[in-house]
C-alpha cells in the first residue's frame, strides 16, 4: 500500500471515531413520555407492576423497561413493553427469544390491531402450548416486522430522532396455561394502543 | 526496485477497529442458543489468513486500501446506526483485505457469513446443533476455496 493511501484510510479511522463519538455524545428522545402514559387501571381492567428478574436485567441492560400483570375481566396477561433508545440491542425479534428460552414456534399468524397489526405467536414446550402476542409501536402505526423496526432505530440515529418517534416493543401474553382470543385485546386492554 | 518493508501500522489500527466494532460477538457466543461455539466458526474461517501471517513464502504485509476502506465505511455504520452486523462485516472485510482478490477469495469472504449471528437468526427454525453444524460446514467450504493442494500462497 502506498504511503498516500495509507494516510487517507488513517484520516478516515480518524474521522470514523469522531463520527462515533459525536453520535453518543447526543442523546435521543426516548418513548418514555409516551409509556408514562400507558394507564395501570381503567374502565375493566387493572394491574400490577412485576419486578424484573435478573436474567431479565442483564438482557435489557440500560433499555427502559414496563412488565405489568394486567387483569381484564377474568384474563390475566403479562405485558412487556420494551423502549430500545437507550439500548437497542435489548429489542429482539421475540420469535427469537422465545426459542432461545427453549420454546418451539409452532405457529404465526397475523393479528389486526389498531394502526397496523401485530403477530400471534403459538408456542410449543414439552407438551404445552401457549400463545403470545406482539407488535413495535411509534404510537401511531403498530407492525410486527422486525427489519421495520431496525430501520426505523436506524434511521432515529442517523438523524438524531428527527425521522420519528422511537418505536417501543410491546409482548403480551396470557397469564398461565391456555390461549386468548386476541381479536378482543384491543377492547380488552384499550390502554395498550394509546401510547 | 522494491520499496522497503514497514510495519502495516495503519492497517492493523483498521482491524483492531473492526474487531472492536464486532465485539458484540463475544455477548452472543456466550447467550445465544443459536451463536453459541459460532468462535469456532470463526477460527476455521481465519485458518488461511493465520497461515499468511506464519507463511514465510508470504510477500510483504500489505492490505487492499479499497477493502480496508470499506471496513471503515462499515465499521461507521455499524456505530451510526447501532447494527452489529455491519461490524461483522467490518471484521470480514478487514480481514480479507490482505488477501488478492479472486473468485475463490470472494466465497471465502462470503462464508465468513459462518461465524456471524445474522446466520443463527437466517436458520432460526433449526436447532442450535444443526445451525452450529452448519457454520462449521460454511466455513470450512469457505477454507478449501483458498486452500487448495497448499497452493495457497498462489492466493494470498
Amino acid at each position: 500500500m502506498t504511503s498516500r493511501a495509507q494516510k487517507i484510510l488513517f484520516a478516515a479511522l480518524i474521522l470514523a471515531g469522531l463520527l462515533a463519538l459525536a453520535w453518543d455524545l447526543v442523546p435521543l428522545p426516548d418513548a418514555q413520555s409516551r409509556v408514562a402514559h400507558l394507564a395501570t387501571v381503567g374502565l375493566g381492567f387493572s394491574s400490577r407492576e412485576m419486578p424484573l428478574n435478573e436474567t431479565e436485567k442483564s438482557i435489557y441492560g440500560a433499555a427502559q423497561v414496563v412488565k405489568r400483570i394486567y387483569r381484564a375481566g377474568h384474563e390475566n396477561f403479562v405485558v412487556v413493553i420494551v423502549d430500545g433508545t437507550r439500548n437497542r440491542h435489548a429489542v429482539h425479534d421475540p420469535g427469537y427469544c422465545f426459542r432461545g428460552a427453549g420454546w418451539t414456534i409452532a405457529g404465526e399468524r397475523a393479528l389486526v390491531l389498531p394502526g397496523g397489526a401485530g403477530k400471534i405467536l403459538t408456542l410449543q414446550k414439552n407438551g404445552e402450548t401457549r400463545e403470545a402476542v406482539f407488535w413495535f409501536s411509534d404510537g401511531r402505526e403498530r407492525h410486527a416486522q422486525i427489519a421495520r423496526c431496525w430501520w426505523q432505530t436506524a434511521m432515529r440515529r442517523l438523524t438524531f430522532g428527527g425521522s420519528g418517534p422511537a418505536p417501543v416493543l410491546v409482548v403480551v401474553q396470557p397469564l398461565g396455561d391456555g390461549c386468548s382470543d386476541w381479536n378482543l385485546l384491543p377492547a380488552q386492554l384499550p390502554a395498550l394502543f394509546e401510547f | 526496485m522494491k520499496p522497503p518493508k514497514t510495519f502495516p501500522l495503519v492497517e492493523l489500527a483498521i482491524l483492531s477497529f473492526a474487531a472492536w466494532q464486532a465485539h458484540d460477538l463475544l455477548n452472543a457466543w456466550q447467550h445465544s442458543p443459536h451463536d453459541r461455539l459460532g468462535w469456532l466458526a470463526l477460527m476455521v474461517w481465519l485458518a488461511p489468513w493465520a497461515f499468511y501471517w506464519v507463511d514465510k513464502r508470504r510477500p510483504e504485509l500489505s492490505a487492499n486500501p479499497f477493502l480496508l476502506g470499506a471496513a471503515i465505511l462499515a465499521g461507521a455504520l455499524s456505530e451510526l446506526t447501532e447494527l452489529h452486523f455491519f461490524g461483522h462485516v467490518a471484521l470480514a472485510l478487514a480481514v480479507a483485505a490482505w488477501f488478492k482478490i479472486s473468485w475463490r477469495w470472494l466465497l471465502w469472504l462470503a462464508a465468513a457469513a459462518a461465524w456471524m449471528p445474522v446466520f443463527g437468526w437466517w436458520l432460526t427454525d433449526f436447532s442450535g446443533a444443526t445451525v452450529f453444524l452448519l457454520r462449521l460446514l460454511l466455513a470450512l467450504t469457505g477454507v478449501i476455496c483458498v486452500w487448495p493442494k497448499n497452493k495457497i500462497a498462489d492466493v494470498l
